[in-house]
């Protein structure tokens, strides 16, 4: 406490309008591989076990965004719960940059009250300080609010812990395959089964609103493009038309869904259906492939795959009348499959890196490409709705399973599959 | 030399004297010769008076005739002895000219040899003095080829001197920008860049340290980041005290401005 009263009084006694220093030195990056945080175990006020180790659940997901690297519970000198017995000499010792304490209470109607504040070892400042009231059943949907909280705080970036992630499970032997759409969360506990058949299900896609999932099955026989409510499990077909349905793409809105169809005439083109009317909207018309629509965040154009210049390339193409596609990526023989950020400043694509393929990013302005993972055989990039990380999936060892990058390329991390491949994983929006 | 001078002189001293003698001889010889006759008419009136008288007179005059013929003789014998002593003199003279001529050409000789003596001694002189004056010149010369020289080399030693300031200078410039690379490696090192800043963040911070390099305040100047940028900020510069030290005391800055401005995305 006397130490942060004499940092504060330093820069109360530097008065304003001094000289400029003599010296300048340019800092032009940032070399530290991530930020040192102590999560202190909250307080318990009740009587017997926690319910839920709060600060357990918040110190994994800060060590799995690969951008915090939190002091070991084992090296915790002290455990205080509150902001003033925050002593920051001793956590400056310990080489510790923040420090999270609170306590968990327990409140009428057996729900809890979430206390928590967020200490700068630098500065002594407190940061964060809430409470919030916590049903029994949400502690750890809490627990990662809380990393939320933090990771903003800190990194001036919304977290992303308290989403959810969408995917295929494959497994069974090959006469007897086994095709399950699920849904956990963005860390991949807390699975819930959407959708199962034994026929292909492809093609994920979340709604903007977080409630339902757009997706393709062949349960029917045919392909058919699906919308299934993710509370009731309300499953409605919204295309199925003859040759190939595929590649759902919610529009920002929600109203509509972009699509890749063959139609009769086999030509596989981009359209846009208005699911309230199901009117029909053709976007592109060019003999060759044109797949794998993405809408632009502000819903006025969609990128999509094409390979009428040879090969597959990402292009870009308005929704208004008679719009003409411009392409997007020029770097490389193959680019394809495109995931908008949700600032619109690039695009996830799968590129052909020395002889593999792999997950980069695109600049949707400048086009430069930079590649972002390191796997033979990268497929099926999602943004995390704060843009910081992307997911896909990496064929190790013959096997597809989730990774996840972070879109500047210097976290990787992988998603442990419980069973099975894991293919086309959809991350969800930030949900309410 | 001086022998030689010497020799021709004796012969014309007595030259001199040989001449002046004959001259006295020659004086009183015609002076005898013209009294003679007057002594002689007295005794022819004499022998007229007597045969004996007359023989006597005859025989004077035999005598007189012997002596006129001796005394003729004697003059002739006087005259070709002055004959012979005036060639002897001529021939004296024309040696004693031919000796003066030879003293004189000898003079001449001397006058010439002392004057080519002089004029050689001059020459040499002249040389000398040329030679001096050469040698001054060429010392002058040299003087001033050596203050030239002595300039040249001062002002290549000042040269030399404002160059290796200019380098010092340099090196200190380069020293300075080792401690400014220094400083930014300290904090590059402790900054954690939050993901996403790249897009054209720039944000001052002017940091204040004391010697051994403590910070003891900061104050952030223009900044576009956000919070957590200025939040990671401030924590890089907070853990980058103590800032290292200066290679040189002299360099230590009190206030050290830090312009936070990352680059592109770095690239895996």
């Amino acid at each position: 406490m006397i130490r942060r009263v004499l940092i504060l009084a330093f820069a109360i006694a530097w008065p304003a309008g001094e000289a400029l220093a003599q010296m300048t030195v340019q800092i032009l990056r940032g070399m530290a591989e991530s930020v040192p945080i102590a999560v202190v175990p909250l307080a318990w006020d009740g009587t017997g076990p926690a319910p839920w180790d709060v600060a357990a659940t918040v110190q994994a997901d800060l060590e799995r965004s690969g951008r915090f690297r939190p002091l070991p519970r084992g090296q915790l000198i002290e455990q205080p719960h509150a902001a003033a017995d925050v002593d920051v000499a001793d956590w400056r010792m310990l080489k510790v940059d923040y420090v999270l304490v609170g306590r968990l209470a327990p409140v009428a109607g057996g729900r809890y009250e979430l206390r928590y504040e967020l200490v700068s070892v630098a500065s002594g400042e407190r940061l964060l300080g809430t409470a919030v009231p916590v049903d029994a059943t949400a502690l750890k949907r809490a627990s990662h609010r809380v990393s939320d909280a933090v990771y903003e705080k800190i990194l001036g970036v919304r977290g992303a812990f308290a989403t959810r992630i969408a995917y295929v499970a494959v497994d069974g032997p090959v006469t007897k395959r086994r095709f399950r759409l699920i849904v956990s969360d963005a860390d991949g506990a807390n699975e819930h089964v959407v959708f199962e058949s034994p026929d292909p299900i492809m093609s994920p896609a979340w709604a903007p609103d977080g409630r339902s999932l757009a997706y393709v099955s062949f349960h029917s026989g045919l392909a058919a493009i699906y919308v299934q409510t993710l509370s009731t499990g309300a499953q409605v077909q919204v295309s199925a038309r003859s040759g190939i349905n595929g590649a759902p793409s919610f529009s920002p809105d929600g109203q509509r869904l972009a699509l890749a169809l063959s139609r009769r005439d086999g030509n596989v083109d981009v359209y846009v259906l208005t699911l309230a009317t199901q009117q029909l909207q053709r976007l592109t018309e060019d003999p060759a492939i044109d797949t794998e629509p993405a809408w632009a965040p502000d819903g006025r154009s969609l990128y999509f795959t094409s390979d009428r210049a040879g090969a597959p390339q990402v292009y870009n193409v308005g929704l208004e009348a008679g719009a003409r596609a411009r392409r997007v990526t020029f770097e490389g023989g193959y680019n394809a499959r495109p995931r908008v950020s949700p600032d619109g400043r690039s695009l996830a694509v799968v590129t052909l890196d020395r002889g593999a393929y792999r997950i980069a990013t695109v600049d949707t302005q400048r086009g430069g490409l930079q590649v972002l993972s390191g796997g033979q055989l990268d497929e099926s990039p999602t943004f995390a709705p704060n843009g910081a990380d992307i997911l896909y999936t990496s064929r190790v060892g013959g096997r597809d399973t989730l990774a996840i990058v972070s879109s500047d390329g210097r976290v990787q991390q992988k998603i442990a599959a419980s069973s099975g491949e894991l293919r086309e994983p959809a991350w969800s929006p930030f949900l309410p | 030399m001086n022998d030689t001078l010497r020799v021709p002189l004796a012969p014309a001293a007595w030259s001199i004297a040989l001449h002046a003698t004959l001259a006295g001889l020659l004086f009183f010889g015609l002076n005898l010769a013209e009294r003679e006759p007057e002594q002689v008419i007295l005794p022819i009136d004499a022998v007229v008076v007597d045969d004996a008288l007359l023989q006597a007179a005859g025989q004077r005059r035999r005598d007189d005739e012997r002596a006129a013929a001796q005394r003729q003789e004697r003059v002739a014998q006087e005259m070709a002895r002055r004959r012979e002593e005036e060639l002897q003199a001529q021939e004296a003279e024309q040696q004693e000219r031919a000796e003066a001529e030879a003293r004189v050409a000898a003079e001449r000789r001397e006058r010439a040899e002392a004057d080519s003596r002089r004029k050689a001694a001059e020459e040499a002189r002249r040389k000398e003095e040329q030679a001096a004056q050469a040698k001054a010149a060429a010392e002058k010369k040299r003087l001033a080829q050596e203050a030239r020289e002595r300039d040249a080399r001062e002002a290549e030693l000042r040269s030399r001197l404002a160059e290796e300031e200019a380098r010092a200078g340099a090196g200190f410039q380069s020293l300075k920008a080792s401690y400014v690379r220094a400083i930014q490696a300290h904090v590059e090192q402790r900054w954690y860049e939050p993901p996403g800043v790249a897009q054209g963040l720039s944000c001052t911070i002017v940091v204040r340290q004391i010697p051994g390099g403590e910070v003891v305040g900061m104050k952030f100047g223009a900044c576009n980041g956000n919070a957590a940028v200025r939040q990671s900020i401030e924590t890089a510069v907070r853990n980058a005290s103590p800032l290292p030290p200066p290679p040189e005391p002299s360099l230590f800055e009190r206030e050290v401005e830090l312009v936070f401005t990352p680059k592109e995305a770095r690239s895996r």
